[in-house]
């Protein structure tokens, strides 16, 4: 997007970038021009001066490579709504800028971008290169200091499962809170990949008929994960790095970009979804690689407010080198911050649920520890009652959806009762549809609180 | 019984009561599982470590369930294939969904017209908001309808809250689904309370007007009086000649409240016999005597209360309260009865003239009060005419704006300039959008460009003049600008005091106001420009 013209972006998409509703009303109220000064764009950016209570009025822009969006008024909501109100303007109305040489407050800022971005790949060279044997020796000890803080952690938790064991499954009910107290042990025994799984299962227990298996399961893939970390050096490097992402050990972002495995591709935004946590905002952005069919998934953290580095807009196309994190399967990925995403897209090849389920049980079995799985297919026509909603195939199979009901009906609604290409976060148990595709995308659900 | 589950069985006591039983491994996996159990190892670690593989491979060979017998009849058809083009242009497609969300329902209402003048439909996608939303909010169901296309009926034909859109007859299974809740609700008749049972009537009778009166008529002696006048409200919604003889018989009922309403529905028939015996009475006290050579009509009011009034629900003594004499109480409750075409037919005068003639006698507020009522009954628009041109009438008991309501929409036009110019002094600017807005029926479609500039340039000059804080002005303003025609938009977007202190507490009215002027300004826009592919 990096050229001469404006942003090519409709409201749908400038909108699906909208952190809340309550943003996407107070946008549509100040996508004004009356409300606006100064609206203009040059190659890299654009900007205006959005009225707002104070005297003065707020700074807005956009860099067009994220698009990145910068705003002088206090909002912690990331973009806020004079920057989505910005991009509105630009989508309903692109005769209103003009183009325009960079005010010292537009070019200081993409300076600094800039700045930012070089510091990081320098970072990320150093990385690659300063492999001094001080800081090797330095590493090592930090790191054998952690595996035995960690072995310590686990040996704990063996004995905990082992004790829920022995005491029986029907012990269980009502005892949230020793689940919360093991988590809690896990992230001080530097295993902090634990502690959601040891909640998980907590809150499995004693919901619906089949719970003490699904809890068994539950813990018996955390002692499988015990076994694992044990012959650790048995393993080959893949799935020891599957282990440490699971046990919650992460490879830093630098080395990734240093030595991770690449892969040009058009790739695909086929659906997002963003969880918040006691402040911790997390998102996943799924992409499809259209050559390779590979999928990605960009995890992103923000702490406080919604606010990240980048925005993506499901159904976009992004045009780039991604870099995974080592793994047997690896699926996790980083983009280049400078990759732009472009409207053109096209429709996923979504299959029967066969061959996807097929290819889910080569993933899984690649990495178990992975979760949510991506899962799309093509031929499944929703359909709900009032316990819930679920994807038919014609030889009536029913896959459970895990979804609001207003988000089941709409998925309905677009079907019309023929098959609808889907995409979603398979749990093991239900998938959580995150796009739709008729053809063009149809989002479900961005967020849902946590 | 998956082999995960036959485990989870047998440790639910725990391993410290009781041995658990492997269960026995399919061998698979060259007997690989086998060798997990058989680990020299403490026995729930080697429980725990199968379950896990158990686990494992379930997630990697997961297959779904599959409809039973049961549910292979409960495949959806599919929807039948729209002969009209749902939207699908970004613009129209944010903005409808935008109007959706935040209203007002003047805006919804105009772009679902927009639509279906175009030959659009909404998108699936944003059916269910709409149908969710017009259950809630009858008064859209009318211009949701046509934009619902084929998508949108096949939808709502799925759903039991949407079944209000059904315009043909209903289709077996929705009819079993009213029955039921027929059912479920004729036990609230017999064993509800008083709210339920009337819920009910009102129900029974907006579908079946006989039952509904049939079910009242045979229980009403076991009604208390309160509960009689309740459930006899419930008539005025499908009243009809069939009801005539029911309420006949409850004009001799034992509550006052209860004869009064029953002779208030019967004057809604105006070919009953209530309504006939009125007229004759009402004849009796008017004739005819030539003054200065010219027949001219002279009102006498009954001279006592004769002993069969009480029969038909009049009351012979006022109220405390009550204004009128005493002959003009009794001739105030035969003159309320008569429709208002009554007058014209017996005395030959037009409305104009009969009010006139009206304000001469000594009798004029009964006159008038009975006429406001029967206008408040069947608004008509020579009377409306003729009462607005009259105004002030002592004793008239309708406002302008019942007036207003039984005229046409440009004929109104007039009048309201007229309260915006004179009468603004007496009613705030906000109750007077206020009642414009309200008093327009569902499917009206614009006001005319010079009263929308007028109003534009009169609530300017108001919110500039910022001595009296109008909060109903910052309500129905925002609704308001929904109304003005597409020839005043850009009018509208101007001049308006933003970001002044003295206006600052209506920034956001004024910021709604400009947010809906140019969602509708780009609604128009975008619709004209939009070429379907």
């Amino acid at each position: 997007m990096k050229d001469g013209s404006m942003m090519q972006m409709s409201v749908g998409e400038a909108l699906r970038l909208s952190p809340d509703e309550a943003s996407t009303k107070a946008a549509g109220d100040l996508a004004i021009p009356g409300k606006w000064s100064r609206l203009a764009f040059d190659e890299r950016a654009v900007w205006g001066e959005c009225q707002g209570s104070g005297t003065r009025p707020y700074q807005v822009q956009i860099d067009k490579s994220g698009p990145a969006f910068r705003c002088s008024c206090p909002s912690r909501k990331f973009p806020c709504k004079h920057g989505l109100a910005l991009l509105l303007l630009m989508a309903r109305d692109p005769a209103g800028f003009s183009p325009a040489p960079a005010p010292a407050w537009v070019g200081d800022w993409l300076l600094s971008r800039r700045q930012r971005a070089e510091k990081q790949e320098a970072k990320t060279s150093c990385v690659a290169d300063n492999d001094e044997p001080a800081n090797d020796a330095q590493a090592s000890r930090r790191e054998t200091a952690r595996l035995q803080r960690m072995a310590a952690g686990l040996d704990e938790l063996e004995r905990w499962l082992n004790d829920r064991v022995r005491a029986g499954l029907a012990q269980l009910p009502g005892q949230l809170a020793a689940w919360e107290a093991m988590a809690v042990r896990m992230i001080d025994a530097q295993l902090p990949g634990l502690a959601p799984r040891l909640r998980r299962i907590g809150r499995r227990v004693g919901k619906g008929d089949d719970w003490p298996a699904r809890v068994l399961a539950g813990c018996g893939q955390l002692r499988l994960l015990i076994d694992a970390f044990r012959r650790l050096e048995s393993l080959s490097e893949a799935v020891r790095h599957d282990v440490r992402g699971a046990l919650g050990i992460t490879v830093e972002r630098e080395a990734v970009w240093s030595s991770g495995e690449r892969l040009a591709d058009s790739w695909l935004v086929i659906g997002q979804r963003v969880d918040e946590d006691e402040g911790l905002w997390l998102r996943r952005v799924w992409l499809q690689g259209r050559q390779s069919r590979r999928w990605a998934m960009l995890l992103d953290f923000a702490h406080g407010a919604r606010r990240f580095d980048r925005n993506f807009t499901t159904g976009s196309g992004l045009q780039a080198e991604l870099a995974f994190f080592p793994g047997n399967r690896p699926l996790r990925a980083l983009a280049p911050a400078d990759s732009g995403l472009s409207s053109e897209a096209w429709p996923p090849d979504a299959g029967h649920l066969n061959a996807a389920l097929d290819a889910l049980s080569q993933s899984l079995a690649g990495n178990p520890w992975q979760w949510p799985q991506p899962l799309l297919f093509g031929d499944g026509v929703p359909q709900g009652d009032r316990h819930g909603w679920w994807l038919r195939t014609a030889d009536a199979c029913r896959l459970p959806l895990r979804v609001r009901d207003e988000d089941g009906w709409a998925l309905l609604a677009e079907s019309g009762g023929a098959p609808l290409a889907v995409f979603g976060e398979w749990d093991g148990e239900s998938l959580r549809p995150l796009s739709c595709w008729n053809p063009g995308p149809v989002c479900v659900d961005v967020l849902e609180a946590a | 019984m998956t082999l995960l589950h036959r485990l989870a069985t047998e440790i639910l006591l725990g391993t410290e009561r009781r041995s658990p039983a492997m269960p026995a491994l399919p061998d698979v996996f060259d007997g690989a599982l086998t060798a997990l159990c058989a680990a020299p190892e403490a026995l729930e670690a080697r429980v725990l470590r199968l379950a896990g593989a158990l686990a494992v491979c379930g997630d990697c060979g997961f297959r779904p369930g599959t409809d039973g017998a049961a549910e292979a009849g409960g495949v959806l058809a599919r929807c039948p294939p729209e002969t009209r083009r749902p939207v699908t242009d970004p613009v129209l497609l944010s903005l409808l969904g935008q109007s959706l969300a935040d209203g007002p329902d003047l805006l919804r209402r105009e772009s679902w017209r927009l639509l279906a003048d175009g030959g659009l439909l909404l998108p699936p996608s944003l059916l269910p908001r709409a149908l969710s939303l017009a259950k809630k909010t009858p008064s859209l169901r009318a211009a949701l309808r046509p934009v619902l296309g084929e998508r949108g009926r096949w939808l709502a034909g799925l759903n039991p809250a949407w079944r209000y859109t059904a315009d043909g007859p209903a289709s077996g299974e929705a009819l079993a689904e009213v029955d039921a809740l027929r059912e479920a609700q004729r036990k609230n008749w017999q064993e509800g309370s008083p709210e339920q049972r009337r819920q009910w009537l009102a129900a029974l009778r907006a579908g079946d007007a006989g039952r509904g009166r049939t079910l009242l008529q045979e229980n009403f002696a076991q009604l208390d009086a309160r509960e009689r006048l309740g459930l006899l409200e419930q008539l005025r919604s499908g009243l009809g000649p069939a009801d005539e003889a029911f309420l006949d018989s409850v004009l001799g009922d034992r509550s006052k409240d209860v004869r009064q309403l029953a002779g208030g529905l019967l004057a809604r028939l105006p070919g009953s016999r209530y309504v006939e015996r009125m007229c004759r009475r009402l004849l009796a006290c008017l004739r005819q005597e030539k003054k200065f050579f010219r027949p001219v009509w002279v009102l006498e009011p009954p001279a006592s209360f004769a002993i069969d009034w009480k029969d038909d629900a009049l009351e012979e003594k006022r109220g405390k309260s009550e204004s009128l004499g005493e002959r003009a109480w009794w001739f105030y409750q035969l003159a309320r009865v008569a429709p208002l075409a009554w007058w014209s037919t017996t005395t030959g005068m037009s409305p104009a003239r009969l009010i006139e003639w009206a304000r001469k006698t000594d009798w004029s507020e009964a006159l008038f009060r009975a006429w406001g009522d029967a206008f408040a009954r069947q608004p008509d628009a020579g009377w409306a005419t003729a009462l607005l041109a009259a105004l002030p009438l002592a004793g008239l008991s309708v406002d302008t704006f019942d007036l207003l309501d039984g005229l046409p929409i440009a004929r109104r036009e007039p009048y309201w300039t007229a309260l915006l110019e004179g009468g603004a002094r007496v009613i705030a600017r906000g109750d007077l959008l206020t009642c414009i807005v309200r008093s327009l029926p569902d499917d009206v479609g614009e006001l005319s460009a010079d009263f929308s500039r007028r109003v534009l340039r009169d609530v300017r000059a108001s919110l500039a003049d910022n001595r009296r804080r109008d909060a109903a002005l910052g309500q129905t303003l925002p609704e308001f600008v929904c109304l003005l025609p597409p020839a005043c938009l850009d009018e509208a977007s101007r001049d308006w005091p933003l970001g002044q202190a003295e206006t600052a507490c209506f920034n956001n009215t004024v910021a709604r106001v400009l947010a809906i002027v140019d969602h509708r300004k780009t609604f128009h826009r975008a619709l004209r420009q939009w070429k379907p592919s």
